[in-house]
Order: C-alpha cells, then sequence, then structure tokens
C-alpha cells in the first residue's frame, strides 16, 4: 500500500509537471455543452460553462500541489524553528517565542486576511503557500514544544547526555525521529486544510480566482453553479472531490512510509 | 405503546409544517439578540418590513397604476400633493392611524437621508386625515417618493424625535450636520423588541431561523384578506433556498437560480411556477480610466467590441435580457419609453466583433485584474466569463473577489481596472434621473469610479432632469447624458437582470398572479412588499 501511496503521488507529481503543456485549457464559455457527460472529447465531461473538466483538473494541479506542499513545509519549518527552539532553549526565549505562539493562535485570521488582501496582491502559489502557513504553524509549534519537553527528561536522551553526546547529536540523531512521524502527519493535515482554506483566501480577494483550483472547482459545483442539484452536474462535483480524496489519500501513504523509514519497531515489523 | 410514540413523532413533525393560509417565504435580518424593531436605526426589522409596514399606495410601473393602502386617494398641483388617508387605520399597539404619523415619518426620515427632502418644503395636516406635501421643487417623481415610502413612524411613540427636530434647517446650505449626528444618534439608539406598524401581518416572533408574522385581526381591510400569517425562513445561502424549494416548503422567493437548477426544481415540484419580470437594473463592467492601457478611449472600445455579451447573460443571469451594444444609462427596456424608438440612432453601438477589438486591443502592457464582490454570483460569474474572453483575445485578465466593504472603499478609491457591478438602476422611482444620476450627479459613485473627469454640464443636466415636467425637455435631457455615458465607455453594460420569482400554487396558498400580470412590475420595488400587496388585494388564499 505505501508504494501505492508513492505512486499516486509521482502520478500526481508527472501530471502538474508536464500535463498542462499537453493538455490545453480552453477557459471561455461554451454554454450549449454544459454539464456534458464523458466522451472521447470530454474524459470528465464538462463544468456548468461548457469547459473540459479534466483540463482543468490538470491545469489546477501544479497550482494545488505547489500550495499544498508549499503551506505544508513552511507550515512544519516555522513550528519546529519556535517549538523545538524554545523547548530547548528555554529561560526568557521560550516566553517570548510562547508569547508569540499565543498571538498568532488568537489573532482571527479571516478578518486579518481582509484588511491583507486590500493592502496586497498575492500572484504566485509559493506566496500564496506561505501565507497559508502563518496561520497553520501555531498550533504544532506548541505540540512540539510540549514533546520536546517530555523528552528531554526520557531516559534515552539522559543517557545520551550522560555519554556527553552533543546537543546537535541529541537534537538530530535522538529527539528528530521521534518527531517524524509527527510532523509528517501534521505535514498532510496541514497541506490538506490548505486546498480547502485557499478557496476562502480566493474568496476574500487576496489571490485571484482560479476556477481551475481543485478547492474553488469544488467549491462552484457545490454551491455556485448547482452541480449538487443537478444529476447531470455529478461528475463535475465528483472529479475535484476524487482528486483531493486520492491526493489526500497518497500523502497518508507516503506518510505511514516515513514513519516507518524512522522508526525501528515498525521496520523489523 | 409503539402506536403512541410514532404518534407523538408525527404529532411533533406536523406542528413544524405550516398550515394552509400561511405564506411561507424567506428572507434575511440579524440574529437576535442583534434584532431590533427600529425601522431607521442599522439592522433590525430585516425582512419582516415589507409586512409590518406599508405605504400610502403600491405603485405598479407596468401601466403607472397607484393601488390605495393607507390612502385613499390624492389631488396634485405642480406645488403641492393632498393625500386623502384611510379611515379606521389602527397601529399594531391600538392607536389610531392619522396624519400625524405620516408627517411624522417624513419628519424623522430627514435624518435617514430620504430622498424625497430634495424636493420637499414642508408637510401640513390640516386635520387627522388629510396630508399636505408642499413642493420646494416640483419634479415628476416627487409623488411617488411620497406616496410609496413606508410609514414606519407612528407620532405617538416618536414625540422626543419630533421635538428634537424642531427648529432644524432641512434646506441645503443652511443643514446643521452636527446638530444632525446627535439627533441621529439619538433615533438610533432606540431598541425595541419587534417592529410595530399598520401592516396586514403583525410580529409575534423572531428567532435565528424564522420569523412569525400573524395575521393582525384589526387590520383595515381585515375582510378583503384571507391570509392568516407568514413564516419566514432565514435566507443563508442560495443553496438553501434551492433546497426548500425541491422540498416545496416555499410559496414564493426569487433567488439567483442557474438555468439547469431552476428546470431541475420546477420539475421536481410541479406546483412550482416562475415569473420573470425585470430588475430594472443593469448588470456589467465599470472601468478605471486612469491609468494606461485602460485610460485610451479607443483600447476601453476594443473591450466593449471583444465581450460576447450573451455569453456572459447565459453564464451569469440565464433569465436576463442581453445588452445590445450600447450604454445609455437607462435599463435597455425602458429606453424606448424615455428616448423614444429612434433612440440608437447616432450612437455607436459596440456588437461583439472579435476582430475589431483584436485590433484595438494590442498593447495591454499588462495583466487586467476584474475585481467582482464576494457573495454575489452573478457578479463573480461575469466578472470570470470576461476574464476568460478577454484571456482568449489575447489581454492577460484575471478575477479577484472582494468583500462588500472593501469593494465599495476600493471602487471610491479608484484601486482596481475593471469590476462588476450594477449598472444603470431605475428603482424606485422608474425614472431616468435615478439611473443617469448613478453616472452624472455630483455625488456619482460610477463616474467617481471610473476616474474621467467631472462633467459639470452633465452634472447640470441631471439636476434639470429631476425636475423637469416637460416630456420633451425630459427626452431631450436623458438623450445627452445617453450620448456621453455611451462614447465614454466607462461602463460595459452587459445585461439587464431579470428576477426569478418561485410562486407556489401548493398545499398552503395559491392564486398568484399570472406571468403576464403588470402586478409583477412591481417585484424590483420590493419583491416580499409585492407578495404583501397580493395578499392585501385578496390575490392570495388558503389552498383548499
Amino acid at each position: 500500500m505505501k508504494r501505492a501511496g508513492l505512486v499516486i503521488l509521482c502520478t500526481f507529481l508527472l501530471i502538474a509537471l508536464i500535463g498542462p503543456e499537453l493538455i490545453p485549457l480552453d477557459g471561455t464559455s461554451h454554454y450549449e455543452e454544459r454539464f456534458a457527460p464523458i466522451s472521447w472529447r470530454h474524459w470528465l465531461g464538462t463544468d456548468y460553462a461548457g469547459r473540459d473538466v479534466w483540463a482543468q483538473l490538470v491545469h489546477g494541479s501544479r497550482d494545488i500541489l505547489l500550495i499544498a506542499f508549499s503551506t505544508g513545509v513552511f507550515a512544519v519549518i516555522l513550528a519546529l524553528l519556535v517549538g523545538v527552539g524554545s523547548a530547548l532553549i528555554g529561560g526568557v526565549v521560550d516566553a517570548l517565542l510562547v508569547g508569540a505562539v499565543d498571538v498568532f493562535l488568537t489573532v482571527p485570521s479571516f478578518p486579518l486576511m481582509a484588511i491583507l488582501s486590500a493592502l496586497f496582491r498575492v500572484g504566485d502559489p509559493i506566496t500564496f503557500g506561505f501565507l497559508l502557513a502563518l496561520w497553520s504553524w501555531p498550533g504544532l509549534a506548541r505540540s512540539l514544544r510540549a514533546q520536546v519537553l517530555t523528552m528531554q527528561h526520557r531516559e534515552f536522551i539522559e543517557v545520551a547526555r550522560l555519554m556527553r553526546m552533543g546537543s546537535w547529536h541529541i537534537l538530530w540523531r535522538e529527539i528528530f525521529p521521534n518527531l517524524v512521524p509527527y510532523l509528517s502527519l501534521n505535514f498532510i493535515l496541514i497541506a490538506r486544510n490548505a486546498i480547502t482554506a485557499s478557496v476562502g483566501i480566493m474568496m476574500l480577494g487576496l489571490v485571484p480566482l482560479r476556477v481551475e483550483n481543485w478547492g474553488m472547482m469544488l467549491n462552484l459545483a457545490a454551491f455556485q453553479s448547482g452541480a449538487l442539484f443537478l444529476p447531470q452536474g455529478r461528475l463535475y462535483l465528483l472529479a475535484p472531490l476524487s482528486a483531493i480524496i486520492l491526493f489526500q489519500y497518497s500523502l497518508i501513504l507516503v506518510a505511514g512510509a516515513v514513519e516507518e523509514y524512522f522508526d525501528p519497531r515498525l521496520q523489523r515489523n | 405503546m409503539k402506536q403512541a410514540l410514532l404518534g407523538v413523532l408525527l404529532a411533533g413533525c406536523a406542528a413544524q409544517v405550516p398550515q394552509t393560509g400561511i405564506l411561507c417565504t424567506a428572507g434575511e435580518w440579524d440574529m437576535p439578540p442583534a434584532y431590533h424593531g427600529n425601522p431607521w436605526a442599522p439592522g433590525g426589522v430585516g425582512v419582516a418590513r415589507s409586512f409590518v409596514f406599508e405605504g400610502l399606495f403600491d405603485y405598479i410601473p407596468q401601466g403607472k397604476q397607484l393601488i390605495p393602502r393607507l390612502a385613499r386617494s390624492f389631488e396634485e398641483t405642480p406645488q403641492k400633493l393632498t393625500v386623502h388617508l384611510e379611515p379606521n387605520v389602527r397601529w399594531h399597539d391600538g392607536h389610531s392611524f392619522s396624519s400625524a404619523d405620516v408627517a411624522a415619518t417624513f419628519q424623522v426620515g430627514f435624518l435617514k437621508g430620504l430622498e424625497i427632502w430634495y424636493y420637499l418644503d414642508h408637510i401640513e395636516t390640516p386635520d387627522d386625515l388629510t396630508v399636505i406635501f408642499h413642493w420646494r421643487r416640483p419634479s415628476p417623481t416627487n409623488r411617488l417618493l411620497a406616496l410609496t415610502e413606508p410609514i414606519v413612524s407612528p407620532a405617538h411613540l416618536n414625540q422626543q424625535h419630533l421635538d428634537a427636530l424642531r427648529g432644524l434647517p432641512h434646506q441645503e446650505g443652511e443643514r446643521d450636520a452636527t446638530a444632525e449626528a446627535a439627533r441621529r444618534e439619538l433615533l438610533f439608539a432606540e431598541r425595541p423588541p419587534l417592529p410595530m406598524g399598520t401592516g396586514p401581518f403583525r410580529m409575534r416572533k423572531v428567532t435565528a431561523s424564522d420569523m412569525v408574522l400573524d395575521r393582525f385581526e384589526n387590520y383595515y381591510r381585515a375582510e378583503q384578506m384571507h391570509l392568516q400569517g407568514v413564516r419566514i425562513a432565514r435566507w443563508g445561502r442560495n443553496e438553501v433556498i434551492w433546497s426548500y424549494l425541491y422540498a416545496g416548503q416555499l410559496d414564493a422567493i426569487s433567488p439567483a437560480c442557474p438555468f439547469d437548477v431552476a428546470q431541475e426544481i420546477l420539475r421536481r415540484n410541479p406546483s412550482l411556477s416562475v415569473r420573470k419580470p425585470s430588475d430594472m437594473n443593469e448588470m456589467g463592467l465599470v472601468i478605471n480610466c486612469r491609468d494606461k492601457p485602460l485610460k485610451d478611449l479607443s483600447f476601453r472600445r476594443g473591450l466593449a467590441y471583444g465581450l460576447d455579451r450573451e455569453a456572459i447573460r447565459q453564464l451569469a443571469c440565464p433569465a436576463g435580457d442581453t445588452s445590445q451594444g450600447l450604454s445609455l444609462g437607462l435599463v435597455p427596456s425602458q429606453a424606448e419609453e424615455w428616448l423614444g424608438n429612434q433612440y440608437s440612432s447616432g450612437l455607436t453601438r459596440y456588437s461583439y466583433d472579435s476582430e475589431k477589438a483584436r485590433q484595438l486591443l494590442q498593447n495591454a502592457g499588462r495583466e487586467l485584474e476584474i475585481m467582482a464582490p464576494a457573495g454575489f454570483t452573478d457578479l463573480a460569474l461575469l466578472a470570470e466569463a470576461a476574464a476568460s474572453q478577454l484571456n482568449k483575445l489575447g489581454v492577460a485578465a484575471n478575477v479577484r473577489l472582494v468583500q462588500g466593504e472593501l469593494y465599495a472603499q476600493l471602487m471610491n478609491e479608484g484601486k482596481f481596472d475593471i469590476a462588476a457591478v450594477f449598472g444603470a438602476q431605475m428603482g424606485p422611482t422608474v425614472h431616468p434621473s435615478t439611473s443617469e444620476g448613478r453616472f452624472f450627479a455630483a455625488d456619482a459613485q460610477l463616474e467617481k469610479a471610473s476616474g474621467l473627469p467631472r462633467s459639470r454640464q452633465a452634472q447640470d443636466w441631471v439636476a434639470e432632469l429631476r425636475v423637469s415636467l416637460d416630456p420633451r425637455r425630459t427626452r431631450e435631457l436623458t438623450g445627452r447624458l445617453a450620448r456621453q455615458q455611451n462614447e465614454s465607455v466607462s461602463f460595459i453594460p452587459c445585461f439587464e437582470k431579470r428576477l426569478m420569482v418561485f410562486v407556489q400554487n401548493g398545499p398552503r396558498v395559491e392564486g398568484w398572479p399570472s406571468e403576464d400580470s403588470p402586478l409583477w412590475s412591481a417585484a424590483p420595488l420590493g419583491v416580499e412588499r409585492l407578495y404583501c400587496s397580493l395578499a392585501v388585494q385578496g390575490y392570495l388564499r388558503p389552498s383548499k
């Protein structure tokens, strides 16, 4: 199953990498062809404007993958730096960092995003991912800090200290491998949330609206275009939904593989 | 035991379903505890306004018919309008209704900026059943402004506000903004729990999900009215309304609705039918002409030629009427009435012509952004369709959704390229001064947004149009403004919006007028107000 995850993920990456070059996307509407069924011309039918759904999925995959991955990466790095840093350094730095985390946890993101949308334009998916990551890391940072604080008093860390292992060794060889499963699971959750959150950000106007964004496709299908209410519109609804589910499932399987790689007990089994 | 339990369960379910004679619709209001019954203060009252309050007359634009409500008749000269009120009218608290209440409403309404005060000098109440409006500026619209304004302020409950308003100057140039603000604050501070009016229905309760209104038994036309009450569900989102319609739980509602969804709803629920009156407004794209390339008239013309409005209309407003390539500052369906049948002669018609557009749209130089208000499905779809068409023409364009308040701010500050907006709007007076005023009046939002130099001459024409009683002069001024608007290409109209009013001759209510009835032309002035008017006129009856 772990291999299946890798295969699905690689397929998505391949689609995102070369798909848009091979499959053209005609964004204009062809009203008379709306909600067309599966055909040789339209592999996954058409949407409410008669646009090809498969082409939208392919063209949306690059942005979606970049947004999901970059949000996950930025959020995990920020959480690691702040959470692990504050636990290891302690004292005033710990108090300051915990204070910063609390501020980020309590500041309501929605009104702040609305204000930001008046000031800034975000064009590329990496910056978009960073923006989403800004509101995704604090909870993880707090959990990591708590885990590291607990771990510091566990026997194997005490032993490492008695054996005069360096701080870097303790951090990277003793503590970090124990955090990896937790980090990979959170990476997936954050990446998943990024897809749905991206719709909210588009609705706020912080980034341009893209009808080929999978989350936006789902939103348009379920709410704006009424595909949810139409038998002929179900395919348009199911296509982005299935893509999102498959993508997340592949991430979960890959996360399981990562966990296995870092956990010797799982490797033995 | 099982049967008893089932009985209790079914009885519970039955209690949730409104009985025959109860009109079920949906609308918006502030959820309790924010809800209040002050019709002047922000928030509050909500959709109940149309059922609890009423005006002196109901106006039907098609045929220009005035149907008596609180008033029986009127007579007028250019200088004054004399209205004779219906006797035996009572407020919901039992107090008698009189001319003092009409005067109180307009006087208190001055603080809220009622448009009538541009024309009105003072109101006289010679007796309890007569009101005389004395005009400072006689105009073709002042009669409607006086006769259709809901009467919401009973004099017996507003004495302190009327006392506070005494001596406050009403004329422009003499007004005291500070004093007005202080009195407005006093007015807004009042928070009765429920609204109280003279209308055919009185509020019983309001919750986060429902409003319940009962028939007002002392209503002066009670013998003519057959309905027992109104139940209003909270609107929320359009999809919720579509679900209600699927389930047959609403008797009348006017949601934005894609063509296919409407067809599916009608197929599933045969007791429903649709009326499609014009909404008396036009949707399109306002252009910010401050910066290049939109500063160039030829580029703007290229945009006007390059947009396939029929394709946009199909997506964004399937029930609407496609704009025919003219931007007149009037709703297209009213153009002939106000400009004559030769109205398009001498005007540039920007019919869809992609080749011409390509020639004019060269060297855009940058990506254009089309702004649309979040939550307005039709405007968002309009923007999206326009952006994709421009991209196909080689002009890079994207869409940006913006929240309501911020949207207005960005428009006012000129921080946008192109924005999807309502253009010409002719309600509630259905007069060209209203719609041309949106483009050319001194405080015109659309001209301000476009950034074109303000035309003093056009402002004067609008000011004259507002008070012109000569039909020939009215047509001449409207024509001049239409020409100026059309040739500036600061606004590209895409379609005239039509409402989709779903009505159900179903298990609770029946008697909806047929599609060709002129009564539906009143829908854009307030569709709930029309439902209430139909109830008062006796059209709506409990289902047999």
